[in-house]
């Protein structure tokens, strides 16, 4: 493994938003920060599958390298008073924990045995706790399954299709695909009782994959939602075949193919988290996802070592990206919304560039994911990467919506 | 674009199991729910790598 030299924040000239925007001038004019209600862990720093495009190991940031394998007792436990203390500061009636790794199984049973009897313990019980977990689901036996089911901790899985599909980037260190592992772990994940944890699957998009044949394998394993990812990238470290061209949409043209599967589909078959949000959007509601609207994120990350973090997929962008520079022993939660790169991630149109604040989607689009805004020397304060992707899916799911709702009203 | 607000709520619970239909309930629901628009979060977190 070649070494790597991190580059700290603070070696880096000052990009948008950090040395740019003034929380204490947001404060002035009238803002607020919202609280974070969605409180993701990484309690295990290391994973079983080497997937080719993974940003916690294969991209800018390689942090993981200096952190602990597993999120210690101690830090758990902070955490869990920290999340309390910012319960009771802000009068929360719902917060949610989210295990996230690396590959959170590898922390052990006990581990997730603890992690959820400590939380519960700290949080006031007028708070609803609810506890969820992404992963690969490679060690997703039934010993595993009935901790879940015991503490009420809910599992997305992460398949990127049909056998081909999954395997050409979801591999094993030796090479050997994962697919028929998380098929056999997804089996026993929905069929009762375990079914009632399940949530759904995620898959990263491959344009290499047929969409239609990938949207029918996931829903092979009826979930209850799923949804697609775009490959991280930003303007700096482009994504596979996006190009300069903007009149070439080719991650709009394959996701296209499978909203118009599933929109006209004789009966809802499963949920697509990012087609569902941009519906609501252009019926006027709110996104519910930080990758599409300008919902404010109230998302914070707690990193294996205690370290407070925005959100993970930033290492996508360089290394220290997600660094806030605080941690749950000296900071608490209220520490981390005086951040710039947090509030930048809260102030919905007056985070965003000209060119996205003149655009016809603004509000639906909301810029796109945060990370895939990134480019070397102007930092966040861009459209995405993935801008005219994003503006094509957008329109034509907008014009569907448009066009069956005039003939619901006219009927 | 059509206002939302002429169908009634009578309408969209008579319609078929289509994701219209279900988007329309979902708007409803969340336009009833407006007590603190970050509250009213439903099935998903906001993190964009899980999905519940």
């Amino acid at each position: 493994m070649a070494d790597t030299v991190a580059i700290t924040r603070s070696d880096r000239p000052a990009e948008w938003p950090d040395g740019f925007l003034e929380v204490a001038a947001l404060r002035e004019n009238g803002w607020k920060p919202s609280p974070f209600r969605q409180f993701l862990f990484k309690v295990h720093s290391r994973c079983n599958l080497s997937c080719d495009y993974c940003y916690v190991y294969e991209m800018a940031d390689q942090s993981w390298r200096s952190r602990p394998v597993t999120m210690s007792a101690e830090v758990v436990a902070q955490a869990a008073t920290r999340i309390a203390d910012h319960v009771i500061t802000h009068n929360l009636d719902e917060v949610r924990v989210i295990l996230h790794g690396g590959e959170p199984l590898m922390a052990g049973r006990e581990f997730f045995v603890n992690l959820a009897t400590t939380v519960r313990e700290a949080v006031p019980p007028e708070c609803t706790l609810e506890f969820g977990m992404q992963t690969n689901a490679v060690l997703l036996d039934e010993s595993f399954l009935d901790v879940l089911l015991t503490h009420r901790i809910r599992v997305g899985v992460s398949l990127d299709g049909g056998r081909d599909a999954n395997d050409r980037h979801r591999s094993y260190a030796n090479g050997r695909g994962s697919y028929d592992n998380v098929v056999s772990a997804l089996r026993r994940l929905s069929a009762p009782p375990y079914d009632k944890l399940y949530t759904g699957l995620l898959c990263t998009i491959d344009l290499e994959n047929d969409p239609i044949a990938t949207y029918e394998a996931l829903l092979a394993f009826a979930p209850p939602s799923m949804d697609f990812l775009l490959p991280h990238g930003n303007w700096s470290c482009p994504p596979p075949r996006r190009s300069a061209d903007t009149t070439v949409t080719p991650y709009a043209d394959w996701l296209i193919q499978i909203f118009d599967r599933w929109y006209t589909a004789p009966g809802r078959e499963t949920g697509i988290r990012f087609f569902d949000e941009i519906i609501n959007l252009v019926l006027g509601g709110r996104s519910q996802v930080e990758s599409i609207g300008l919902t404010p994120v109230t998302l914070v990350v707690i990193e294996a070592d205690g370290s407070l973090e925005q959100v993970d997929s930033l290492k996508a962008a360089y290394p220290g990206a997600p660094a806030t520079g605080l941690n749950v022993f000296d900071n608490s939660f209220d520490d981390a919304l005086e951040l710039p790169a947090i509030a930048a991630r809260q102030i919905g149109v007056d985070g965003l560039c000209e060119t996205c604040q003149r655009c016809s989607v603004r509000d639906i689009c909301g810029g796109g994911l945060y990370p895939h805004r990134y480019r070397d020397g102007t930092g966040f304060l861009n459209p995405s990467v993935y801008c005219p992707d994003l503006l094509r899916l957008i329109q034509h799911i907008r014009d569907c919506v448009r066009r069956d709702l005039a003939d619901l009203v006219r009927t | 674009m059509p206002d939302v607000t002429q169908i009634s709520l009578d309408e969209v619970r008579s319609l078929d199991d289509s994701v219209l239909a279900h988007s329309l309930r979902r708007f409803q629901r969340e336009s009833s729910d407006a007590r603190d628009p970050i509250s009213a979060f439903g099935a998903f977190n906001q993190h964009g790598s899980s999905p519940w």
